[in-house]
């Protein structure tokens, strides 16, 4: 009995020893981390420190956005003001020229009344002076057509000008969206800094910033028309009984989905690893070695005596 | 014909409204939201609807399914004037019985030609 004992507590003496052996082996490796995480450290309160400092100027930049587009509302609505303004009075004007043909026609007849009720004696000589005039009465209808066609243009030209104002508000939208965008990242880095231990960042609730629903994320400027005879299309085949008959999607809007007009190429994600791929000589490098390190390199971190 | 002009951008509002005027409608009234939209919708007689869609408080889908489901409103004709021109917008709006659709900017033609075709319809 005594002798088995004795035979477990040298191999449980065995084991105790393995254990320290594959301690003394591990005790490099420990202290490496520990350097490792020491070093780490102040880069991580940095990364931090940085991660809470762009948190708390993204309110100023969220504010900026919106300043702009109070901003471009309110020169929109200056300019709208003055369009009505130009509108207003070329209506008047309209009106008030609008009477001069009839008055011009007037005249006319009255000169012909005059002209019929002259003495015999003075028609010869009163007869040349009423051509000249009777010449210069339908001279004048030309400019009052021009300024009929003028009038015209102008008016169309402010119209065109109010329609081209829709930009306002489909930027505002945009802009919307951007701030939202914004705030989200916010909500999240400030949600990252506290659990990193940081500080407890006020007014995150993005809920109460924006109303849902109130912006489009997708909109754009687009005269070209395309999307409203997709629009069409669609509209069409709804009103002809047919819903299924709708084209699919294209790529166009499957990118404007993913906020991107071309899908991200292999280059384009080698460029952000430094232009290349990596390779294995690269990745050794890292390890501190143009070549794989050998056996003998292995075993002379674990102190082990060469075979 | 009176029209009601739903947007909450007083400058669309304001385009909206100068456009219906250049084609000749000049009975045009406002609202800023949805629900604003259904408080005159009450009050007054409107004979057409020109709607956004991304409005607070009530969007133009909301409106526009509120509108069909009432008793005495369910038959007013509907445009959606909207920035939103994906296909599954214009599926969404279609389903909610809106009469027509246009995407932002629009030209005064298209406006004028929407309007017609909705009126030979109802």
């Amino acid at each position: 009995m005594a002798t088995q004992h004795i035979y477990d507590l040298l191999s449980k003496l065995n084991e105790l020893r393995a254990v320290f052996i594959l301690g003394q082996r591990a005790i490099p490796f420990i202290e490496e981390v520990v350097y490792f995480l020491r070093e780490i450290s102040p880069l991580l309160e940095e990364v931090n420190d940085s991660l809470a400092d762009s948190t708390r100027k993204m309110p100023k930049a969220s504010s900026q956005l919106k300043s702009v587009t109070q901003a471009t509302e309110m020169a929109t609505t200056e300019i709208l003001d003055l369009i009505d303004v130009v509108l207003r009075e070329l209506d008047e004007f309209n009106q008030s020229r609008s009477r001069a043909p009839e008055h011009l026609k007037q005249l006319v007849a009255l000169d012909q009344e005059l002209q019929e009720r002259l003495p015999d004696a003075l028609r010869p000589e009163l007869e040349a002076w009423l051509a000249a005039r009777n010449q210069l009465y339908a001279a004048l209808q030309e400019p009052l057509a021009h300024q009929d066609r003028l009038i015209a243009s102008v008016r169309e030209r402010m119209n065109r000008i109010m329609l081209a104002l829709q930009v306002q508000d489909i930027t505002a939208q945009q802009l919307a969206a951007v701030n939202h965008l914004i705030e989200s990242v916010r909500q999240r880095m400030a949600q990252l800094i506290q659990r990193l231990g940081g500080e407890v960042l006020e007014g995150l609730d993005v809920a109460s910033l924006f109303t849902p629903g109130t912006f489009d994320p997708h909109a754009h400027y687009d005269r070209s028309g395309k999307r409203q005879q997709r629009a069409d299309a669609i509209v069409e085949a709804f009103q002809q009984g047919n819903p299924a008959a709708t084209e699919p999607a294209s790529q166009d809007e499957i990118d404007a989905l993913f906020g991107g007009s071309t899908p991200t190429s292999q280059s384009e994600i080698d460029t952000l690893f430094n232009g290349t791929p990596t390779s294995q000589d690269e990745i050794d490098a890292l390890f501190s070695g143009s070549t794989p390190a050998s056996q003998d390199e292995i075993d002379a971190l674990f102190n082990k005596p060469q075979s | 014909m009176k029209f009601l002009v739903v947007d909450d951008s007083p400058t669309m509002r304001r385009i909206v409204c100068n456009a219906l005027r250049e084609i000749g409608y000049t009975d045009v009234i406002e609202a800023g939201d949805g629900v604003d939209a259904l408080e005159k919708l009450e009050q007054e007689t409107v004979d057409f609807v020109i709607t956004d869609w991304n409005m607070p408080n009530m969007n133009g889908l909301e409106l526009t399914r509120a509108i069909r489901n009432h008793n005495r409103l369910n038959n007013l004709p509907i445009l959606m004037v909207t920035t939103r021109g994906m296909k599954e917008d214009v599926i969404a709006a279609m389903q909610a019985r809106v009469n027509n659709y246009i995407v932002k900017p629009f030209t005064p033609e298209v406006l004028r030609d929407k309007i017609n075709l909705i009126l030979k319809t109802v």
